[in-house]
C-alpha cells in the first residue's frame, strides 16, 4: 500500500517540494512529515510508520563526517588545556 | 592549539559550504549552522583561554583547582563529542538524552566550581595581579562549560524534531 502511494505521489512531490519550501530546499524531517501528511489526505488513515524513508545519501553523510571531524578538534583541544596543567 | 583551531575553522566554513548547495539535509538547515558555529565556539573559548594563560605567563604553573576544570572540561567535551557522533543513529536517542543530562550535569558542577575557587582565590592570594589574571582564566573555563551546554541544547533541538 505504502509503495504503491509513493509511486503515485512520486511526480508531485518533485514539484511540491520548490512550492512547499520556496527557495527550494528541504529537510529530512520536513519531508517525512510532508509524506505522512498527503498518505493522510489521500487515504485518510494515519501511517503507522513514516511513508517515506530514504537512507541518507553521501553527500548528506557529508554533514556528519565533518562534525566527526570537530568532535575530534574538540577532544584535542581539551587535551591540550589538560596537558598544560 | 592554534594548528586545532585553525582546522576547526575550516570545517565549520565546509560545513556552511556544503549547506549552501545540499538540497536535502538530514536536519533542518539552521540547526546544522547552529550546531557548527557553536560547536567551534567550544573550541574557539579554549583557543583564547590557552593563548591567556601564556600571555599571563600562567602555562608553566600547576593550579589544583584549574586541574578540576581541566577534568571537567575534557568529560563534557567528551560527552559533547559522543553526542554528536551519535546524531548519525537517532535510534540511540535514549542515549543521546542522557548524555545530553550528563553535560548539563558537568556543566552545574562547574558552576559550583567556579563559586568555590574564586572564593578562594579572592581570600588567600596576596598578589592583586594574581587574583587578576587567575578569575580571567577561571572564568573562561566555566565559560567553556556553558558552551558545551549550549551544544547541548542544540542537539536537543534537533532531538526533539526527530522524536
Amino acid at each position: 500500500m505504502q509503495h504503491k502511494f509513493l509511486s503515485n505521489i512520486q511526480y508531485s512531490l518533485h514539484v511540491e517540494i520548490n512550492n512547499l519550501t520556496g527557495a527550494g530546499i528541504i529537510s529530512a524531517p520536513y519531508l517525512y512529515q510532508y509524506c505522512n501528511k498527503i498518505f493522510y489526505i489521500q487515504t485518510n488513515k494515519l501511517p503507522e510508520e513514516n511513508v517515506m524513508k530514504f537512507s541518507f545519501l553521501p553527500k548528506e553523510f557529508q554533514f556528519f563526517d565533518m562534525f566527526d571531524k570537530m568532535a575530534d578538534d574538540a577532544i584535542d583541544a581539551a587535551g591540550v588545556l589538560r596537558t598544560l596543567q | 592549539m592554534h594548528i586545532i583551531e585553525t582546522r576547526c575553522d575550516e570545517v565549520t566554513h565546509e560545513i556552511i559550504d556544503k549547506l549552501n548547495r545540499t538540497f536535502i539535509t538530514p536536519f533542518d538547515r539552521e540547526d546544522i549552522y547552529a550546531l557548527a558555529h557553536e560547536f567551534d565556539s567550544v573550541i574557539d573559548i579554549i583557543h583564547a583561554m590557552t593563548n591567556r594563560m601564556r600571555l599571563y605567563n600562567l602555562h608553566n604553573s600547576i593550579n589544583k583547582d584549574l586541574i578540576k576544570f581541566a577534568e571537567l572540561i575534557e568529560k563534557s567535551v567528551l560527552c559533547l563529542a559522543n553526542t554528536v557522533r551519535g546524531l548519525r543513529n537517532l535510534k540511540q536517542m535514549k542515549e543521546l538524552s542522557e548524555r545530553l543530562i550528563e553535560i548539563n550535569t558537568i556543566e552545574n558542577q562547574g558552576d559550583q566550581l567556579r563559586d568555590e575557587v574564586l572564593g578562594k582565590l579572592f581570600d588567600n592570594a596576596t598578589d592583586p595581579l594574581d587574583v587578576i589574571k587567575w578569575k580571567d582564566i577561571f572564568m573562561d573555563a566555566e565559560t567553556v562549560l556553558d558552551q558545551c551546554e549550549d551544544v547541548g541544547n542544540i542537539v536537543e533541538a534537533i532531538l526533539v524534531k526527530q522524536a
